[in-house]
């Protein structure tokens, strides 16, 4: 698949869910039809969300992992077909700083949208899955709260994007990563981690198609503020 | 990962020899980018290249980029199917001016 015909499917911008907008119309099986790879969260904000090989798991606060059936639905997510053509290999411990520094080193350009995947073993990973929640509470309260999970010598995968900080409005900017153990039971965001022997896949994603929900707490709601401190510390 | 080097006139050809990925870059780079302060006009020869990553297409940004501020030029040549393959997937062929031979490459040069 050509670069060119890659595509991003947000389902909502993302500044609706940090304002606190927790409940959209689009399900799983809307989802799925627009790709095989990807993350965001679920109604309620009930739980973090990975998409990967065209399986979805819903990782709630408890830290454990879910089957999720088609007519959940979902007020944020990212999702692609995740067709990689490039794949590095890393037989050396990284500390989370090296991992992103090694991730600049992967992109050729920051401009441009990125799908990631990284598999193997990891000598710690630090994730946080967010509780369900009642609409209207600003994400940056509720990611205060967040119920913090630690892993340590465990293999899994994580998937995630990066999206370039011009697009902040749109989903969340920077290197935004979901975490699922090899044994698909638990995981959740992203907070640190350090891999020890991974295998990382990158994709170009050249093109965004954006969700505008049709729902009237989205119609009605006030998106000029600007968001961005809250986003970076909700989500990073 | 080796480079080998040579000038023609103007034009300077380096063909770097193995892997160029996210742990040989960071060399390549810093020896491309000491290279381009004096040459502007610049053949890669990747008839040894075994394997290209994204690390790499960075390193052919960065180089493409440096040669247009100077007015010069980048001409890729000898490129095998599968890393043909990885600039086709990433959109990157149309961005770069790619030959068949060294010989082809040369000749497209301003004398």
């Amino acid at each position: 698949m050509n670069a060119r015909n890659t595509l991003l499917y947000v389902t909502a911008p993302v500044n609706a869910l940090v304002e606190g907008l927790y409940r959209q119309d689009t399900t799983i099986a809307d989802i799925l039809a627009r790709g095989d790879f990807g993350l965001g969260t679920f109604n309620d904000l009930d739980g973090e969300m990975v998409v990967m090989d065209s399986q979805v798991y819903q990782l709630r606060s408890d830290g454990n992992a879910y089957e999720v059936p088609d007519e959940t639905r979902t007020p944020f997510a990212c999702i692609t077909f995740f067709r990689p053509y490039s794949v590095e290999e890393i037989d050396q411990p990284l500390d989370y700083p090296g991992l992103l520094a090694l991730f600049d080193r992967l992109l050729p350009s920051k401009n441009m949208l990125y799908a990631l995947r990284l598999d193997g073993r990891f000598d710690y990973v630090r994730t946080r899955s967010v509780p369900r929640q009642d609409a209207y509470r600003p994400l940056v309260e509720v990611a205060r709260e967040q119920p913090e999970f630690e892993f340590t010598d465990i293999e899994g995968s994580m998937v995630g994007f990066w999206t370039p900080g011009f697009m902040q409005s749109v989903a969340v900017p920077g290197y935004h990563l979901h975490f699922l153990t090899a044994d698909k039971r638990h995981g959740g965001h992203l907070l640190e981690c350090r891999p020890r022997q991974i295998r990382i896949s990158l994709q170009h994603i050249a093109r965004l198609e954006l969700g505008l929900p049709l729902t009237l707490d989205y119609l009605t709601a006030d998106l000029d503020r600007d968001t961005s401190a809250d986003l970076k510390e909700a989500e990073h | 990962m080796e480079l080998h080097e040579s000038h023609h006139g103007k034009v300077l050809v380096i063909a770097p020899q193995g892997r160029l990925d996210s742990t040989t870059a960071p060399v390549f780079e810093k020896q491309l980018m000491e290279r381009l302060a004096t040459c502007s006009h610049l053949v890669l020869d990747f008839s040894a290249l075994d394997f290209l990553s994204s690390a790499g297409l960075r390193l052919l940004l960065m180089a493409a980029k440096q040669i247009g501020k100077d007015e010069g030029r980048l001409i890729l040549c000898q490129v095998s199917q599968p890393i043909r393959e990885v600039l086709e997937i990433s959109g990157f062929l149309g961005l770069m001016e790619v030959v068949d031979t060294r010989a082809q490459a040369l000749e497209a040069m301003p004398s």
